[in-house]
């Protein structure tokens, strides 16, 4: 048995197909349901950066998933939190798209066209980036502005587009341009984990994260001291290597999760 | 400096200037040195990182009135497309870049296309955008090769701007392939420039004012000379520890 207050789980690949925009639903309906009757805590914890929380939460909620707003946590909101932290309501610059400016502005932040202006700069999904756009990111970081990265993954995989290119590379763009390393929010980073535990208001040692991906869901959940579930998918091409004693335990679908709750 | 024979001049920041508001090129220093350079037996090249048309840059230079011959100019671009072509044959090839540079590289037998690159070259593409740099990494993801024409991280002269090094390195970290450096500092552009001026690094001298030029130089046996009229000042280097052979208010101290 696993036992915990709180059950945090990664969405994609766990719930949902890994692919972004027209997922496939795996299952893990009865798991949260029941978790939930049962009085326990539950969030939904994604690395996405290009949806505020209320999308995020609707998308789930449509896909027949029982999560309110307060269960549900994209990095987008943790970067607008993470802001609040340091500036309070920040002026910022931003590389992302309607859903990450949503979030931000909800979070009282407010969104520069002009570099001089920024006291931070966020850089998300951003399919609509130009050699402009970068350049007056570049200009704010240059100047000291805050450098916050949602999150830095590589690519993501599009069913009928193939791999688009991610954060991570416009990051990676700005750290070599300004010498400077991005604040990275969104999963791995453990400020992701660390928010979602603060709010609820719960110890490492009394949560455990489910997810399907060992570098981003269990490295940095156990280094924080919850508690580890892999679903492992047998056919899964990258076949993952972990340490021993980095996952508690190993379940091939999220449904089979209901024995141990 | 009676040993040298061969004298290799930057240009932005060494010999010229870009006004950032008119982006036109006003001259420094350089000509006092280059006659005297030439008046004494010694030849005198081009090291441009421009990724641009030879003649472009041609004309900027003697615009300016520079006293130089196109045989004598050096790009990076130049270095592209020769590198490519050895290395690969003539290539299908995208560019993040200028028409200019399109140009340049067509010289070398590669053929710019939209579909199906063998090599991405990355250049300066002041038209830059996320499709652009999307098509990029899927096609390196199926195999083409990544070359950028420098890794500077500034545009010379201007605010800082997304230089080709950033772009190089968003392909870079999206996709782990390493891009092939073929501008400024690398030993591909100055095995290249030593090649074309039939020089060896003992007899020639690099003239710049960014520091990093200048330290590959030095570990590759140029004689290297720091002009304080650009990217570097003096307090700079002083903190880096580098040490070239020469530090000089301006190139024509050079004739001095």
């Amino acid at each position: 048995m696993i036992k915990a207050q709180l059950y945090a789980f990664d969405v994609h690949g766990v719930f949902i197909t890994r692919i972004l925009d027209d997922p496939e639903v795996l299952g893990g309906h009865e798991v949260v349901a029941r978790l939930k009757r049962s009085g326990k805590k539950v969030a939904a914890i994604g690395s996405g950066s290009n949806w505020s929380t209320r999308e995020y939460a609707e998308r789930l909620r449509a896909l027949g998933f029982d999560f309110v707003i307060d269960e549900v946590w994209p990095a987008s909101r943790v970067a607008s939190i993470h802001l609040s932290r340091v500036f309070g309501k920040a002026h910022v610059v931003l590389l992302g798209e309607e859903g990450l400016q949503e979030e931000l502005e909800e979070g009282g932040h407010v969104i520069v066209e002009d570099w001089r202006e920024a006291d931070a700069v966020v850089v998300g999904h951003d399919r609509k980036i130009t050699f402009d756009k970068l350049t007056v990111a570049i200009r704010a970081v240059n100047a000291g502005a805050y450098f916050l990265a949602v999150n830095k993954v590589r690519w993501y995989y599009m069913p009928d587009q193939g791999p688009i290119l991610s954060p991570g590379a416009i990051v990676a763009a700005i750290e070599y341009q300004t010498r400077r390393e991005a604040v990275v929010v969104g999963k791995p980073s453990p400020i992701h984990y660390i928010e979602v535990l603060n709010h609820f208001g719960v110890r490492p040692s009394e949560a455990v994260m489910v997810g399907d991906d060992v570098e981003a869901d269990m490295t940095p959940a156990k280094s924080l001291g919850m508690k580890t579930v892999l679903i492992d998918f047998k056919k899964r091409w990258d076949s993952q290597h972990y340490p021993r004693g980095l996952v508690d335990l190993v379940i091939s679908h999220i449904d089979e999760f209901l024995k141990f709750i | 400096m009676t040993r040298l024979t061969t004298y290799f001049f930057d240009v932005q920041g060494t010999l010229v200037r870009r006004d950032p508001q008119t982006l036109k090129n006003k001259l420094i220093a350089g000509l006092k040195a280059i006659q005297h350079v030439r008046e004494s037996g010694g030849r005198v090249f081009i090291l441009s990182n421009a990724p641009r048309s030879t003649e472009e840059v041609y004309k900027d230079l003697t615009g300016v009135g520079i006293p130089i011959s196109i045989e004598e100019i050096i790009t990076s671009a130049q270095v592209t497309g020769e590198y490519i072509a050895k290395r690969f044959g003539p290539s299908k090839v995208y560019v993040l870049g200028s028409e200019s540079f399109k140009a340049e590289l067509a010289k070398y037998g590669h053929n710019a296309v939209e579909e199906g690159a063998d090599v991405v070259v990355v250049g300066l593409d002041r038209q830059l955008t996320f499709e652009k740099l999307n098509k990029a990494m899927q096609m390196i993801m199926a195999g083409a090769k990544l070359v950028a024409a420098g890794m500077s991280r500034f545009i010379p002269e201007e605010k800082p701007t997304i230089s080709i090094g950033p772009v190089a390195m968003a392909l870079y970290y999206a996709t782990g392939v390493k891009p092939i450096n073929t501008g400024k500092p690398s030993r591909i552009m100055y095995t290249y420039a030593l090649v074309r001026a039939r020089a060896v690094p003992e007899e020639s001298i690099i003239i710049s004012d960014d520091m990093e030029d200048l330290v590959l130089a030095k570990k590759m046996g140029f004689t290297t000379a720091l002009v304080l009229t650009g990217s570097t000042t003096l307090e700079r280097l002083q903190a880096s520890g580098f040490r070239p052979d020469y530090v000089l208010n301006n190139a024509d101290e050079l004739a001095v």
